[in-house]
């Protein structure tokens, strides 16, 4: 992966990179396909300053991640439809419980903007947190105790989900 | 209560990454070679639009800021002008009321003041 692709491989190879952070980030898949072209986009005209591959899938993901915090906080601001209750609209068939997933893509759904981010890094994209904390530019001691408690309010929130379904 | 493994395992499994939208590579692709075909000369003839645009308004800019500061030299000099006679014809005007008194004033007055 020393040289740099073209800029159509980057955008086959990585597109459902891109897409899949936006889309678990945001919950609307148009969404989440708009912000997929802005960051191709972005890259196309920063290409001249990319190097190689890993250089390019960095990037894509740092730009993913951070336009999507911000997207989120856009949408707050304009008061749009909580996140959590957009429908999910990609409940898969071969999910071994398909009412867990989609409770559990609420729980983080509703969680707040960056630690939202830094979930789906951790969990979807498989970074260890000094990688995320190199890619967000944040303490990874800051990562490590936003995931630990971001793990127990999930947890929480599940229990108590749970609880409400069995006195219903 | 839910383990901390299992909570980690469900959410992978929750997150998992999804396959981007049919034709969206296409879409991207043709968008940038849109941008990069049409912008190029778009860009270069608004870069020297806007630094003409610049220039001129910085010049006409300039020159009314120098024809106010020479206008207002102008007027200032005038008003000092001005001010300089209005004291010259007060100073002769209370000199010549001062010659006035001292000259119709009686003696008298002037021994019962003191």
């Amino acid at each position: 992966m020393g040289s740099l692709p073209s800029f159509s491989e980057l955008v086959h190879r990585h597109q459902g990179m891109v897409f899949s952070i936006a889309l678990r980030a945001l919950g609307n898949r148009e969404v989440a396909e708009d912000l997929t072209q802005e960051v191709f986009l972005s890259l196309h005209e920063n290409l001249s300053s990319i190097e190689t591959e890993d250089h390019a899938r960095n990037w894509l993901r740092r730009t993913a991640a951070n336009r999507s915090v911000d997207e989120i906080r856009r949408q707050k601001y304009r008061r749009g439809p909580a996140l959590d209750q957009v429908a999910e609209p990609s409940v898969d068939a071969k999910e071994s419980d398909p009412l867990l997933m989609a409770q559990l893509r609420e729980s983080v759904a509703s969680l707040p903007p960056l630690a939202r981010m830094l979930t789906i890094m951790r969990f979807q994209q498989e970074m260890e947190p000094r990688e995320i904390a190199a890619e967000l530019d944040m303490p990874v001691a800051t990562v490590k105790s936003r995931l630990h408690r971001t793990m127990k309010l999930l947890r929480g929130k599940l229990e108590k989900r749970s609880e409400v379904r069995k006195h219903q | 209560m839910m383990d901390e493994g299992e909570l980690e395992q469900d959410l992978r499994a929750a997150l998992r990454p999804v396959a981007a939208p049919d034709g969206l590579a296409e879409r991207i692709i043709s968008k940038a070679e849109a941008r990069s075909r049409r912008p190029l000369s778009q860009n270069h003839w608004l870069r020297w639009a806007a630094l003409a645009a610049t220039l001129t308004i910085g010049t006409f800019g300039l020159m009314r800021w120098n024809e106010k500061r020479q206008a207002d030299r102008i007027e200032a000099r005038r008003v000092a002008e001005e001010f300089t006679l209005a004291m010259n014809i007060t100073s002769r005007k209370i000199s010549q009321l001062q010659k006035t008194l001292v000259v119709n004033i009686p003696l008298s007055f002037h021994s019962e003041g003191q």
